[in-house]
């Protein structure tokens, strides 16, 4: 091919270009300030979602009470809140977390690229990300209030504005989740090129760290799971506006096919999501047991594998929706098969700490935690993958429990550890460790008491998505458990206060970090803290794999990806002294 | 940079690729209009536009000259919208 | 042309995978392109599906006009044809070929447009909305959407064009390819489309 220019690496460290405020700060091409964006859009949105929480388990426990710096819940704004609530976690916080966040600051610089491959794209999917936020929050002002079908948006409850009493609500909650949708597809386009195109001399396909894997893996599921529902989207948007009925049944539209489209993309979604979180844990686990991570080439088959099934399994979500029961059977098989390659990694990362030199800092900390607390929910996974027992528990708290138990240890948990791992290389600040392990303990005991109560209201029968379950008597003896639930979820939220205390006071005042804090081998870790505009003072080359650590051989216990074999003179930036303590 | 005869061979081959094209278009119209049964008819219909669709993909869009990577990222969303076609026959097709 | 060229010899031999030497905008727009054959496939798999749970179609399906439509079908072809070559002549060197090419190209699909416009006009002429009955929500849903595509394929070209007229394009040689990439695929659609809707 003549115009097929091979792909040219460029390194070394661009001088600095003199930008005004906003092109360096705001409309920045640099993938290490689009990362921060998504940071803070994402923080900022888990305010938001948070408070939601707080209201929809405060009504829970003590039904139609003042609730403290809101007032009373009405019916309909339960709906609403519990709607925002999962569509602002799901879509505005877990992936702009790890994978607008992590993954654009780490893809290039554990690649060892100047820059993403597209970077101007880059800075046109955060923005398109911030007009979906934009638009998301309009949605709480409009006459009618915002959406209230559920996260899910099931038709036909959805698609016809008399059902739910919300008129633009739902519109907009439609125009909004399209247009994350075409940002992480932008995104996406960036994760891959990157990952595949921009890697340096040495950077082969199995040395690639295990973070940059998974966000490559979730951009590929992302790209091709999302399409069939933007065309659903469409349609429903056209049964809402124009009054045509796709998913109406009046005139001949299925609603089942809705939860098919949504589903189709929802369950590869919890892997996009998931995943990332994976990596981070992957990438810290090995770092404070300073022993390789154990299995490498299984895991990413491993990866590869939960990809392709995650395309098969996503009427399991549909068990109770009147499917076809010629379905169900085979979906069952799909879903509980699936559990094969989570096992994989858990045991993997078990394994891993194993006998290691375990330091238990903050990230090591949320790290681990994560891991223990997502082996709950994919144990419980199984049990709702099985189509007879789900029957009995898909409309119960049961399931409310089992998907928090495995979105926040990996999107949460995986992205607090990612936080105060690699909060030194973004902002050049070392985190504090007290705060951090007080908001570690305050998360992981809080969660767990919020979610095991759930579990048990839920395996008692107690259905989700009701307002007030105080008018039910078979509901009575359930009452405790949501009040263990809610002073729970009171406790988790005031433990994120040390987490934004520390943030804030690190970000000024926290001690400057050193290029390698935690002796880690990745390439991140061989340029200053934070990295310059362009990453790399020298072209990087690589030797090695990425987790190298405690090698009895070998003169200190870890091996920079960049550091030749056994050749005296430092070749790059791989010269690393063991300064400063730990 | 190619030589001037393979310069014009080269063209050649794709004004021949919207030759057949269009007379694959005529012929599904012609099929349209034939007096078989319905199924022979789409069989018959939907074949030609694949073929047509595979010409354009490989001729037009160099699918012939690319590398394994694009081939995945070209043909394995259409696989993956035929399969959930397939699997949905049970719950939308047939339910009525 | 390998990407590994200029780098030490002992690293060159652990870096030669398949996925290096291929330009980044090709692997972009695949990529792009791969999300719109799942967005379109999700349309098509909807269409043919309720299309055979409801039967009863054809009656609907015997009012649009598959004259317009093939003629259409060949204006569509056609474009691909110019497109192509005016990638064509962007290997080649071919000046005065690239802006032939380019605004044969943009004509062709401004005409499929303009036909397009016609049938649409007398389809609602004759009382055929996206109201009035689910073939019809899927004909105006699905070719819409083909049409707003083929719009920005048109502006595509037409930015191209400029720049071809301002001898531009030389500087930034698969911009053509790219471009012609993404018209290509909506002809593909189209190729679709069109037997779905008219033809059946």
């Amino acid at each position: 091919m003549a115009t097929a220019t091979p792909s040219e690496i460029r390194v070394g460290a661009h001088h600095e270009p003199h930008l005004g405020f906003l092109r360096s700060y705001v409309f920045s091409v640099d993938h290490k300030v689009i990362a921060k964006q998504y940071l803070g859009l994402s923080l900022f949105m888990a305010l938001l979602g948070g408070a939601a929480a707080y209201l929809i388990r405060w009504q829970l426990a003590w039904p139609e009470t003042y609730v403290p710096g809101w007032g009373y819940v009405e019916p309909q704004q339960y709906n609403a809140i519990i709607t925002m609530h999962g569509t602002i976690m799901i879509f505005f916080v877990a992936m702009p977390f790890v994978l607008g966040a992590f993954g654009n600051f780490l893809i290039p610089l554990m690649v060892g690229a100047d820059d993403m491959a597209f970077p101007r794209l880059n800075m046109m999917s955060f923005w398109t990300l911030f007009v979906g936020s934009a638009v998301l929050i309009a949605s709480f002002f409009v006459p009618a209030g915002p959406a209230a079908g559920g996260w899910t948006a099931y038709a036909p409850l959805s698609a016809r504005p008399i059902y739910t009493g919300v008129t633009w609500g739902q519109n907009l909650w439609l125009i909004a989740v399209a247009i994350e949708f075409a940002s992480f597809l932008m995104g996406g386009i960036n994760f891959l090129t990157t990952a595949l195109n921009m890697r340096v001399p040495g950077m082969t396909l199995w040395r690639l760290p295990m973070l940059v894997w998974t966000e490559l893996i979730a951009a590929v599921l992302f790209m091709l799971s999302v399409g069939p529902l933007i065309a659903g989207a469409f349609m429903l948007l056209l049964d809402r506006i124009a009054g045509t009925s796709f998913f109406v049944p009046d005139k001949g539209g299925d609603p089942l096919l809705w939860q098919h489209l949504f589903w189709f993309f929802g369950h590869p979604e919890v892997y996009v999501v998931g995943l990332p979180g994976f990596g981070i844990m992957m990438e810290i686990i090995p770092v404070f047991s300073r022993k390789p991570l154990y299995g490498y080439k299984t895991i990413v088959w491993g990866m590869i594998a939960a990809g392709v099934l995650s395309f098969v399994v996503w009427a399991h979500h549909m068990f109770v929706s009147g499917i076809d029961p010629r379905l169900a059977t085979p979906f069952s098989i799909t879903t509980i098969l699936i559990s094969v390659p989570f096992a994989i990694i858990v045991f993997s990362l078990l394994v891993t700490l194993w006998g290691g030199k375990i330091e238990l800092t903050s990230a090591m900390l949320f790290a681990v935690g994560g891991l223990a607390t997502f082996i709950i929910g994919g144990v419980t996974g199984i049990f709702l993958g099985s189509a007879g027992l789900d029957v009995y528990l898909h409309g119960t708290y049961f399931v409310v429990a089992h998907f928090h138990y495995t979105l926040m240890p990996l999107a949460i948990f995986g992205g607090f550890a990612g936080l105060y791992f690699w909060f030194p290389k973004m902002f050049g600040r070392m985190m504090n460790e007290t705060l951090g392990r007080i908001h570690f303990l305050a998360t992981f005991i809080c969660f767990n008491c919020v979610f095991i109560p759930l579990f048990l209201a839920g395996v008692a029968g107690n259905p989700r998505r009701i307002y007030e379950m105080s008018s039910y008597d078979f509901l009575k003896p359930a009452q405790p458990l949501h009040v263990i639930a809610t002073i729970a979820t009171l406790g988790l939220l005031a433990g994120q206060i040390p987490f934004i205390i520390n943030f804030f006071m690190s970000l000024v005042r926290g001690r400057k970090a050193e290029r390698n804090p935690w002796h880690a081998n990745t390439l991140e870790w061989c340029t200053d803290s934070p990295p310059p505009h362009g990453n790399f003072s020298q072209p990087m080359v690589v030797y090695r794999d990425p987790y190298e650590y405690g090698n009895p051989d070998a003169p200190k216990d870890w091996m920079a990806q960049n550091e030749p074999p056994a050749a005296p003179a430092p070749l790059g930036g791989g010269q690393i002294r063991r300064t400063g303590t730990r | 940079m190619e030589t001037l005869l393979e310069s014009a061979a080269t063209r050649a081959h794709y004004i021949a690729i919207w030759r057949w094209l269009v007379v694959l278009a005529i012929a599904a119209l012609g099929v349209s209009l034939l007096p078989i049964s319905k199924i022979a008819a789409l069989v018959l219909i939907f074949g030609i536009a694949v073929v047509k669709a595979a010409m354009v993909m490989r001729d037009y869009m160099h699918l012939k000259a690319e590398t394994l990577i694009i081939h995945a990222i070209a043909l394995i969303p259409i696989l993956l919208f035929i399969g959930l076609a397939l699997t949905l026959i049970p719950d939308i097709a047939l339910r009525h | 042309m390998g990407a590994s060229a200029h780098a030490p010899t002992a690293v060159a031999a652990v870096n030669d995978d398949a996925f290096k030497d291929i330009a980044r905008g090709r692997i972009a727009v695949w990529w792009f392109l791969a999300s719109e054959i799942m967005v379109f496939g999700g349309f098509i798999t909807c269409y043919v599906l309720f299309r055979y749970a409801h039967g009863g179609w054809e009656d609907a399906a015997r009012h649009v006009n598959w004259k317009l439509g093939a003629v259409n079908t060949v204006v569509l072809l056609t474009s691909s044809l110019t497109m192509i070559l005016a990638h064509h002549a962007v290997k080649v060197g071919d000046k005065q070929g690239v802006k032939t090419f380019l605004g044969l190209t943009i004509a062709l699909g401004l005409t499929f447009l303009v036909i397009k416009g016609f049938e649409y006009h007398a389809e609602f002429a004759e009382g055929f909305t996206p109201l009035s009955g689910l073939f019809w929500s899927f004909y105006f849903l699905m070719t819409g959407l083909h049409g707003l595509h083929l719009l920005v394929g048109i502006i595509i070209n037409l930015s191209l064009l400029v720049m071809a007229l301002r001898g531009t394009i030389w500087a930034c040689g698969d911009r053509v390819e790219l471009g012609g990439l993404y018209w290509h695929f909506v002809d593909v659609v189209w190729i679709f489309l069109f037997p779905l809707l008219y033809l059946t």
